[in-house]
C-alpha cells in the first residue's frame, strides 16, 4: 500500500480532468465534476450510482436522416473517483452482462474499456449496507482499479498500474500503517441477511404465496430498479427532436406494467407479484444461473429510497424461511 | 394519545376481522429504517398486533384500495386520505359498502429527511411544526372527513388560507417561476414514484406509457420532463387532496406539490370547489357547464 497526500491527489486529479472526463460524488448524487471542488458527499453512498456512465439513462444509438445513417462515436476516457465497493462490483456484474462472448454491447464496451475506477473504502457503511452478505465488503478492492482509504489529510492507496499511473510521483511510503482493525470495524458493522443457497431454494418457488405477500405494499413504480447499480433494463424507441431523428436506448423497469405488455394486450406480468418475482428471481436466481455471483451488491438503495419501505432485506429473510 | 389510538386501531381491526365485517385491514406496521413506518394489510384477527400508529404514517393507504376488488376492506385514514376516499367514490371508483373506515385525527406527519438531518438517527422528544411535511403544514382537514370509526377526539382544525404558499409563488416574476419549475423538472428520472403514491392516478393506462399514439418520448431530455410534470399536474386540477403523497414518494426530492396545489387553488376561485369532502360532487374536470367561467379566453 502507498500512501498520497489528499491536496496534490486533487491537484493532479484537476490536472486530469483535461484528458478524462470525471465522475465523482457531488452532494446526494454521482456526476460530472469539472474542478474537484465540486465534490462533495452527502452520504455514505450517493443516491444515483455510476451505472449512468456506462449505460446512461438515455442515449442515441444511431441517428438517421434521408438515409443517412450514423453511429455515435465515443472516444472519451473516463475516471470514476470515490466510488464505492459495492458499486465497482457492480459494474463488474454489468460487464458480466454487456461484455458477453456472443452478444458485446459496443456503447457499453466503448465507454467501459476506458475507463479507471477509483473506489474509497466505508469506513463508516450505512444502516442499509449489506455488501457482506454477497462475498464483499466496505474495504473490498477486488473489482476497482484502486482502493483509496481516508486517513484525514491523506489516503492510503493500493491498485493496478493503470490506476496508480495516474499519481506518479505522488505516491508515498505508506510507514506500515495497519488497516486491519479499521476493516474490521467497518465490516463488523455491518448486518447482512444470510443468503448461501437462496439461489437453489428460488428455483422451485416460481408459485410460491410468498410472491404476494412480499409485494403488497410495493406501488410498483421504478425507484428501486432506476436506482440500482446492477439494474440494466432498458427499451429501445426511435425518437424525432427538432429535425433530428434517431433510435434511442432509454432505462426500463421490470416493475412497470407496461414492460412486459405485449402487441397482442396480453401482458404475462399484469399482477405486481409477478413483477416482483421477477425483480427478486433476476437478482437471486437468474443472475447466479447464468453468471455464477448474485445480481444484488447490498447497496441499500432499494431500501433507502422505496417510497412505501419495501426492504429486500426482509424479503431475502423471508425466503430463507420458507 | 398516540397510545391509545393505537389500542383503539388495534381493537377495531380485530373487531372487524372477527366478525367478518372486513376480509382486510390496510394499516402501518413498524418500519425498518429510522423515522418509517410501512403500509401492512392484515387478514388473520391474530396479527393485529402488528398495527401501530405514529408520526411517520404519512403513507396515503388509499392508494391500495384498488388493488383488492373482490374483497371487503378496512382502511386506516388520516384527514387526506379520507379526503382520497370521497375523491374516489365522487369518480365511481369505490363503493362505500365495500370499505370500513377507521379514522385517526392527524396531528401532522413528520418529515423524515428534516429529522435525519437535523437528529441523526436519535429521534427527538419533542418536534416543532417545522419538521412536519409541507402538505402536513397546510392542512385544513386533519380530521378524517368520512369513517365507520373514530380512533380519538377531534384535532383543532386550521382556520388560516390554506395556500399561503401558493399566493407567495404567485408573486414571483414569469421568469423565476419558470426557472424554478425547470430546475426541479431537471433532476426528474421518470421512475413515477409519484404516479403510483397518488389514489388518484388510477388510469388503467397513463399518458406517459402509451405508444399509438405516443404522447411523450421516451428518456431525460428536459422538454419530456417538463411536459410529463405539467400534464400530470394537470390532470390532478381540483381532483388532487394536497395530500404530498406524490412528493414523499419521490426518491429525488423534486418539489411538486406545488404546482397541483397551485391548480387547485386556481379551481378553488374558479369553480368554488373544493375535492374530498362531498362524494356526490363531480369535480369541474370531469364534467361540463354551460356556464363554466371562461375568462382566460380573449
Ligand atoms: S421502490 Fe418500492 S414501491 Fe417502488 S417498485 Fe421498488 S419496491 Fe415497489
Ligand atoms: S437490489 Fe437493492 S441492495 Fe441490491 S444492488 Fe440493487 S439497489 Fe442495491
Ligand atoms: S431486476 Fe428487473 S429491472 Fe433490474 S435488471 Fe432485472 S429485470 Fe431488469
Ligand atoms: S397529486 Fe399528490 S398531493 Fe395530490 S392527491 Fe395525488 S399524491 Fe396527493
Ligand atoms: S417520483 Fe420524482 S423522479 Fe420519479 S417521476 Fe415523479 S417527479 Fe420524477
Amino acid at each position: 500500500m502507498k500512501k498520497i497526500d489528499k491536496k496534490r491527489l486533487f491537484e493532479r486529479l484537476n490536472n486530469l480532468i483535461k484528458d478524462y472526463v470525471v465522475y465523482a460524488p457531488k452532494g446526494k448524487d454521482f456526476g460530472k465534476i469539472e474542478d474537484t471542488s465540486e465534490i462533495k458527499r452527502e452520504s455514505i453512498n450517493v443516491r444515483l450510482s455510476p451505472k449512468q456512465v456506462f449505460l446512461p439513462q438515455e442515449e442515441a444509438l444511431f441517428t438517421f436522416k434521408q438515409g443517412d445513417i450514423k453511429v455515435p462515436e465515443n472516444n472519451e476516457k473516463y475516471i470514476l473517483f470515490g466510488i464505492r465497493p459495492c458499486d465497482a462490483k457492480a459494474i463488474a456484474l454489468l460487464d458480466k452482462n454487456f461484455d458477453t462472448k456472443d452478444f458485446p454491447d459496443p456503447y457499453y464496451i466503448d465507454r467501459r474499456k476506458n475507463s479507471i475506477l477509483i473506489a474509497e473504502a466505508c469506513i463508516e457503511p450505512e444502516s442499509t449496507c449489506f455488501c457482506t452478505a454477497f462475498g464483499s465488503g466496505p474495504f473490498e478492492s477486488k473489482d476497482a482499479d484502486a482502493l483509496i482509504i481516508d486517513r484525514g489529510d491523506y489516503y492510503l492507496i493500493d491498485g493496478n498500474e493503470k490506476a496508480l499511473s495516474l499519481f506518479d510521483g505522488l505516491l508515498e511510503d505508506d510507514g506500515g500503517e495497519k488497516i486491519l482493525e479499521l476493516k474490521k470495524k467497518a465490516e463488523d458493522s455491518i448486518k447482512s441477511p444470510v443468503v448461501e443457497g437462496i439461489d437453489k431454494k428460488l428455483s422451485s418457488m416460481i408459485d410460491d404465496p410468498i410472491w404476494d405477500e412480499v409485494s403488497r405494499k410495493c406501488i410498483t413504480c421504478g425507484a428501486c430498479t432506476y436506482l440500482c447499480p446492477t439494474c440494466y433494463c432498458f427499451d429501445i424507441q426511435d425518437v424525432g427532436k427538432d429535425d433530428k431523428y434517431m433510435r434511442e436506448r432509454v432505462w426500463d423497469s421490470c416493475m412497470f406494467t407496461v414492460y412486459t405488455l405485449e402487441a397482442s394486450g396480453h401482458n404475462p406480468r399484469k399482477e405486481k407479484e409477478k413483477r416482483m418475482r421477477q425483480r427478486v428471481m433476476h437478482k437471486f436466481n437468474y443472475y447466479p444461473f447464468l453468471y455464477d455471483e448474485y445480481g444484488c451488491v447490498g447497496c441499500g438503495r432499494c431500501i433507502k429510497y422505496c417510497p412505501v419501505n419495501v426492504d429486500i432485506r426482509k424479503i431475502i429473510t423471508k425466503i430463507m424461511e420458507v | 394519545m398516540a397510545d391509545k389510538i393505537v389500542e383503539n386501531i388495534r381493537k377495531e381491526a380485530k373487531r372487524i376481522l372477527e366478525e367478518k365485517i372486513v376480509d382486510i385491514v390496510i394499516g402501518f406496521e413498524k418500519g425498518t429504517l429510522p423515522y418509517t413506518a410501512s403500509p401492512v394489510f392484515i387478514e388473520n384477527p391474530d396479527d393485529v398486533d402488528k398495527l401501530i400508529w405514529n408520526r411517520y404514517c404519512h403513507n396515503n393507504l388509499a392508494v391500495y384500495l384498488r388493488n383488492f376488488p373482490d374483497k371487503k376492506i378496512g382502511i386506516i385514514v388520516k384527514g387526506c386520505d379520507s379526503r382520497s376516499i370521497v375523491a374516489l367514490m365522487a369518480e365511481k371508483q369505490l363503493t362505500r359498502e365495500n370499505i370500513y373506515i377507521i379514522g385517526v385525527p392527524c396531528e401532522g406527519m413528520l418529515d423524515k429527511n428534516k429529522l435525519l438531518e437535523e437528529f441523526g438517527d436519535n429521534p427527538p422528544i419533542e418536534v416543532k411544526e417545522e419538521f412536519l411535511y409541507p402538505s402536513c403544514q397546510y392542512c385544513e382537514h386533519k380530521n378524517p372527513v368520512i369513517y365507520d370509526f373514530l380512533t380519538g377526539e377531534p384535532v383543532q382544525e386550521k382556520e388560516e388560507e390554506p395556500y399561503p404558499d401558493v399566493v407567495e409563488f404567485e408573486k414571483k416574476t414569469l421568469d423565476e417561476r419558470w426557472k424554478y419549475f425547470q430546475e426541479e423538472a431537471s433532476k426528474c428520472i421518470r421512475c413515477y414514484a409519484c404516479r403510483q403514491a397518488c389514489p388518484m392516478c388510477y388510469c388503467e393506462e397513463c399518458f406517459v406509457d402509451t405508444n399509438s399514439p405516443k404522447w411523450l418520448d421516451p428518456g431525460i431530455d428536459l422538454p419530456d420532463l417538463q411536459v410529463w410534470h405539467i400534464i400530470r399536474a394537470y390532470h390532478q386540477a381540483g381532483r388532487c387532496v394536497d395530500c404530498g403523497a406524490c412528493e414523499r414518494a419521490c426518491p429525488m426530492d423534486i418539489k411538486i406539490l406545488w404546482l397541483t396545489r397551485k391548480l387547485n387553488k386556481d379551481v378553488r376561485d374558479l369553480f368554488e370547489f373544493e375535492i374530498g369532502i362531498d362524494p356526490e360532487k363531480v369535480p369541474p374536470l370531469g364534467t361540463f357547464s354551460l356556464y363554466d367561467k371562461e375568462e382566460f379566453l380573449i
